[in-house]
């Protein structure tokens, strides 16, 4: 008995070991960049004092504040188009059966599943294809062509964050009785009425959880901005890639770093969003439950928003 | 009872919820598609696009004509060869687990030792053939290994979150792994990147303890190391979903039974976790296959997989329909690696 036990504190201890070494490999060179953002030596890789001279002269770099300025125009219309675009894709898929529904499902995933470079490059030929050809029609020569630019960006990001909206969306959708729904409708409720006073309260984290999961990968997308944004509309990861490309600087550590703490924040507030709205819900509906299930994770009432990330 | 007036208003109602969206979405994914492998057959232009003439001499360049002086006959035998001792390997390897469990399963083993054959000898057979099958033979290879190395970091971690009772510090532990998966790629190749330079901390260090520094970047190493770093995330919320899904008490039935701990391991955990592992795998290979950052920022940029590869035909190198071959055979690649997945609905439902 005393040997199983010590066989089994033997076991917790390596588990736990392994864990807090996995953890630190996540954290150490997020921390260790952090740091050194606040390092007073512009080269080399010994601390030499704190400053935080890297953040002000960030504040003075016009090329860093206008591409912070462009990508967070493009996130937010981005993100308003795709919110609206995603829900109403996921009420269809959802809510209703279709010839064709499958169909629609996998076209949906492919923004999942695609290679981002693929992604890429395949727009970057479509979209020159498609100006050159409007650029003719209209009669327009080399200087006045519409060119790559702002406009490519935010269709292209209306096109994946749409598709990750619609399956945040649906997540929730799914843990909403039909039911509901038709008693509204019973009762005299139009459409339009029930969606707005029913449907649209009890799927409100799901969306607003996809809303924000949309705004960061609108926001950090590189791989596939890249190649759609042209000269004229660098946003902020395409100009800190081309910045660190060039050399190692602690203006790059500075601006990663807000990054990082801008990503954080964002992630913190949406499963702050979806725990507590939901929560809130629960208790509505089974007020004789005492809240949610305590051993359930945070994230439970809506799941996969957060898998669904693609890498790049 | 549903009249037909009701039912064409509702067929409007579907058609109008979906076209805007998803007809975009078909736009933005699947045309594109069509028009990269239409680009193959045509000539390049020189500083980037096409010219409408039809040609096959990329695809002549890809198949045949990149062919390597060095490689014929030889090539393949010793490809063989060296797919028979790696099946001869993993057989004797497989044989000799069978017999600690204590079970037959030789057909098990057989397919097993059959498929790592295969896989030495076709690499092989890629790597030394040309430069673009032996870019893709890396890039699989190193993915491949990629998700080994995350599914034995990620298990002891899935295993220890769900094993924690406070739902408070598993969620804490959980929210704690979603913070990496959550940020910006692009900032956290860019932090290994940092850590690993000849001026970075970690060489001052080294130097500090009096070593010589060491170069990291752009090497195997740092590209490996870049790979597991940026996919980790994704092996281990499928397979923590997995876990937390899994019945703790077959686990002890089997112990009380008398099974040994790999036995238990390998014959009753691995079994119970199984659609959490695939998720986690497919993800990460999807994901590492397709890495173009890592490759840029810690491998020196130079075309060592297939992103660089393709990006660079798009970018400074400006032959178009190369890239889009290339386009065309990587998508290819990812959707068959898939296709596995996509048969499965349980597992596809852990997504």
């Amino acid at each position: 008995m005393r040997t199983i036990a010590r066989s089994q504190r033997r076991a917790a201890v390596a588990l736990g070991g392994s864990s807090a070494l996995v953890y630190a490999f996540f954290y150490l060179p997020v921390i260790v960049l952090i740091v050194f953002s606040f390092n007073k030596a512009r080269t080399g890789g010994a601390w030499t004092g704190f400053t935080t001279n890297w953040y002000s002269l960030l504040a003075q770099n016009d090329q860093i504040k206008t591409a912070t300025v462009n990508s967070v125009v493009v996130a937010i219309i981005a993100t308003s188009v795709a919110t609206v675009l995603g829900t109403m894709i996921s009420l269809a898929l959802d809510r209703h059966t279709f010839r064709g529904r499958k169909a629609a499902q996998q076209v949906v995933y492919l923004p999942v599943i695609a290679p981002e470079i693929v992604t890429g490059v395949s727009l970057l030929a479509f979209f020159s294809l498609a100006l050159g050809r409007l650029n003719d029609i209209l009669g327009r020569g080399a200087e006045d062509a519409i060119r790559l630019g702002r406009p490519t960006v935010i269709l292209t990001h209306i096109a994946f964050c749409t598709a990750f909206v619609a399956l945040v969306v649906r997540a929730s959708l799914r843990t909403l009785d039909p039911a509901i729904e038709e008693a509204a409708a019973d009762l005299g409720a139009g459409a339009w009425t029930t969606f707005r006073r029913v449907t649209l309260p009890s799927i409100m984290p799901g969306v607003l959880g996809g809303a924000l999961l949309s705004f960061t990968l609108s926001l950090d997308n590189f791989v596939i901005t890249f190649y759609v944004a042209g000269p004229g509309a660098t946003t902020l990861p395409i100009e800190v890639y081309g910045q660190l490309r060039r050399a190692i600087s602690p203006e790059v550590n500075a601006v990663s770093t807000l990054i990082f703490a801008a990503s954080s924040l964002l992630l913190l507030s949406a499963l702050g969003v979806q725990a507590g709205v939901a929560r809130r819900r629960l208790q509505q509906v089974r007020p004789a439950k005492q809240g949610p299930e305590p051993n359930q994770p945070i994230t439970d009432p809506n799941p996969t928003p957060i898998p669904q990330r693609r890498g790049q | 009872m549903q009249t037909a007036a009701s039912q064409r208003a509702r067929r409007r109602r579907v058609a109008a919820l979906l076209s805007p969206g998803l007809g975009w979405i078909t736009v933005a994914y699947v045309v594109p598609s069509v028009l990269v492998f239409i680009y193959s057959f045509l000539t390049p232009k020189l500083g980037g696009g096409v010219i409408w003439e039809f040609s096959t001499e990329t695809w002549q360049e890809i198949v045949a004509r990149g062919r390597r002086s060095e490689a014929g006959w030889g090539t393949v035998g010793a490809a063989a060869l060296r797919g028979m001792l790696a099946a001869a390997a993993a057989g004797a390897a497989g044989a000799a687990i069978a017999r600690y469990l204590g079970r037959g399963g030789a057909r098990g083993v057989l397919r097993a030792a059959g498929a790592v054959g295969a896989l030495v000898g076709l690499h092989h057979l890629a790597i030394a053939y040309n430069n673009y099958s032996a870019v893709f033979a890396r890039s699989v290879v190193w993915s491949l290994w990629a998700t080994l190395i995350c599914a034995a970091l990620a298990l002891p971690l899935a295993v220890f979150i769900s094993s924690r009772r406070s739902p408070l510090a598993r969620n804490a532990l959980l929210v704690a792994v979603m913070i990496p998966f959550w940020t910006s790629m692009l900032v956290r190749t860019y932090a290994i990147r940092f850590i690993l330079a000849n001026t970075g901390p970690l060489n001052s260090i080294i130097e500090g303890l009096g070593f010589d520094r060491i170069a990291f970047l752009n090497t195997r190493f740092s590209v490996m190391l870049g790979l597991v770093y940026t996919a980790l995330p994704f092996m281990i919320l499928p397979l923590y979903a997995a876990v937390e899904r899994s019945d703790g008490v077959q686990l002890e039935a089997a112990r009380d039974l008398g099974a040994r701990p790999p036995q238990v391991f390998l014959e009753v955990f691995v079994p119970l976790i199984r659609p959490g592992l695939i998720v986690g795998s497919v993800m990460v290979f999807v994901i590492s296959v397709s890495q173009f950052l890592v490759p840029a920022l810690l491998g020196g940029g130079k075309t060592n997989m297939i992103a660089t590869l393709l990006g660079l035909q798009f970018g400074t190198a400006f032959n178009w329909p190369l890239g889009a071959a290339i386009a065309t055979l990587f998508s290819l690649i990812t959707l068959l690696s898939l296709y596995a997945l996509i048969g499965r609905k349980d597992e596809v439902e852990l997504l």
